[in-house]
């Protein structure tokens, strides 16, 4: 029997175009202008966030800025600064706390506040007299520009629904009464969650709106949409009941980069992919893990994807031996490249108990990343590292998007 | 790209500023005003976001300025207690 749709107690707050308003937050002169933000500032680069302005014009997140400033004359193109983003994201956190014990960031710029753990005082005020306030400390707190939209409805999927209905600086409810008004005005796509092909897989058993989605019934969903226990998860989820509460552990580790150049030599490539397996190993060792396995990849100019991978004998955790095996991986990979990456996997709390033959020459290389993580926690990040990666400072890092795991203030 | 942020060159300039120091939600410290070497001075009509940046235990403030028609961004190093002008930059007129 289906559990009984619980309270409206699920706030969800995600920053307005994020990366582009905190810009214009910080920079005044680039309010009510067309800003694009970009990884790097160099000839066609990707655009990772756009402002409104920008929007109106059509450009859109993953265009070129070749196309970008085709369709947008006069786009201002702003390269990402991780430390701002980052202290917004903290900022933000911080002011949902303030609601809730129960507090998940589901990203850099948005995050789910269950008032089901809030003191009592707090639970029983109003749940748009919450989402104003938050809106409000928002600006009185990171600065004036600074816009959300907040969803409100009984589990995380409709409160992100809700959160996403007025774009931007919304504040919505989802309620059982106006839930059929409300997915009356949507298209599957607008769904959290459903892309083009689970669209494609609705559409095939008849399911062509929303509000059909919503009147199928469960064995239609697991037997012939889903195939599987999604098909469950999905028929809770469009009645507001929670199924996306869960967390789970880390993994993989991993970290890709886009080279600085067509024609990098291999010695060049090395040493950036040194700097990845140094960028790596400090995350691993950060959450206290070892690792077995090392996955990388690379796409070339013109066979696409590649990849090879193998299982280490021991699991490891240095930057000595990760950016060794790394190196022996990318031998078989080709080369010229346009990406390359590293993903860590298979990963353990704790090294191997056996100690092998050559435990003196590992216990050394240990003791040395120890030291040297901790020489660069007091100094600032890369004050130390490989010779091997020498001049890489290029490959610093960007935005995490997904993961906010890794958002603390020392990482590499 | 036709057109980009000028916050590309560093400047890394010492520069001497006025700020008032209060009880504030957004901050304790707020930049007035400041002077370059070259005796260039600079009202400060808002300031825009103030964050910090982290190098090892050292925090550095960052204050992201206009006086109305520039961009700045002004540093103070919570460790020697000094100023620097990081960034100007574009004036979109």
């Amino acid at each position: 029997m289906l559990e009984r749709r619980p309270p409206n107690d699920i706030l969800y707050i995600d920053l307005n175009s994020c990366f582009a308003t905190i810009e214009q937050q910080s920079r005044p002169m680039l309010r009510g202008r067309p800003v694009a933000i970009t990884n790097r500032l160099v000839p066609n680069s990707c655009i990772i966030a756009a402002s409104y302005e920008a929007k109106a014009y059509g450009v859109k997140v993953g265009m070129r800025s070749r196309e970008a400033s085709a369709i947008c004359p006069g786009l201002i193109y702003a390269e990402t600064e991780p430390d701002k983003f980052i202290f917004v994201h903290e900022k933000l956190k911080r002011i949902m706390s303030d609601y809730s014990a129960s507090v998940v960031m589901k990203s850099i710029d948005e995050g789910v506040i269950d008032l089901t753990q809030s003191p009592k005082h707090i639970y029983e005020r109003s749940r748009f007299e919450l989402g104003y306030e938050i809106k409000q400390r928002l600006k009185d707190e990171i600065g004036c520009y600074m816009r959300c939209n907040v969803g409100i409805a009984s589990n995380r999927f409709l409160a992100k629904l809700a959160g996403e209905l007025h774009k931007p600086d919304g504040l919505d409810e989802i309620t059982a009464e106006n839930q059929r008004e409300i997915f009356a005005t949507l298209k599957l796509t607008d769904l959290p969650g459903i892309n083009v092909r689970m669209e494609a897989r609705l559409n095939a058993v008849g399911i062509m709106t929303p509000l059909q989605f919503l009147d199928a019934n469960e064995d239609t969903l697991v037997k012939l949409v889903c195939k599987s226990i999604d098909g469950h998860k999905w028929y809770r989820r469009l009645r507001g009941i929670e199924v996306d509460s869960t967390t789970s552990d880390i993994k993989t580790v991993g970290r890709q980069f886009v080279l600085d150049g067509k024609n990098l030599s291999r010695a060049e490539t090395d040493a950036r992919l040194v700097h990845l397996a140094e960028d790596v190993g400090y995350r691993l060792r950060s959450k206290q893990l070892y690792a077995r396995g090392i996955y990388a990849w690379t796409y070339d100019f013109t066979r696409g994807y590649t990849h090879t991978q193998l299982i280490a004998k021991e699991a490891f955790n240095s930057d000595y031996e990760i950016a060794r095996l790394a190196r022996e991986l990318y031998k078989k990979l080709p080369c010229p490249v346009r990406i390359i990456g590293i993903t860590l996997y298979k990963l353990q709390p704790t090294a191997d108990a056996q100690l092998c033959f050559d435990q003196p020459r590992k216990d050394h290389i240990d003791t040395i990343c120890a030291t040297t993580d901790k020489i660069n926690l007091r100094f600032g990040a890369r004050k130390i590292h490989s010779a091997d990666s020498f001049g890489t400072d290029q490959v610093k890092c960007k935005i995490p998007f997904g993961s906010t795991r890794y958002l603390d203030h020392s990482i590499t | 790209m036709d057109q980009s942020s000028s916050y590309q060159t560093p400047l890394h300039e010492p520069i001497d500023v006025d700020a008032t120091f209060s009880r504030s939600i957004l901050g304790h410290c707020r930049p007035v005003a400041f002077r370059t070497k070259s005796g260039r001075e600079v009202l400060i009509s808002e300031v825009g976001l103030v964050h910090p940046r982290y190098d090892g235990l050292k925090t550095v403030f960052a204050f992201d300025i206009t006086d109305g028609s520039s961009d700045y961004r002004i540093t103070l190093d919570s460790e020697s207690l000094n100023w620097y002008l990081e960034f100007e930059g574009d004036q979109y007129a």
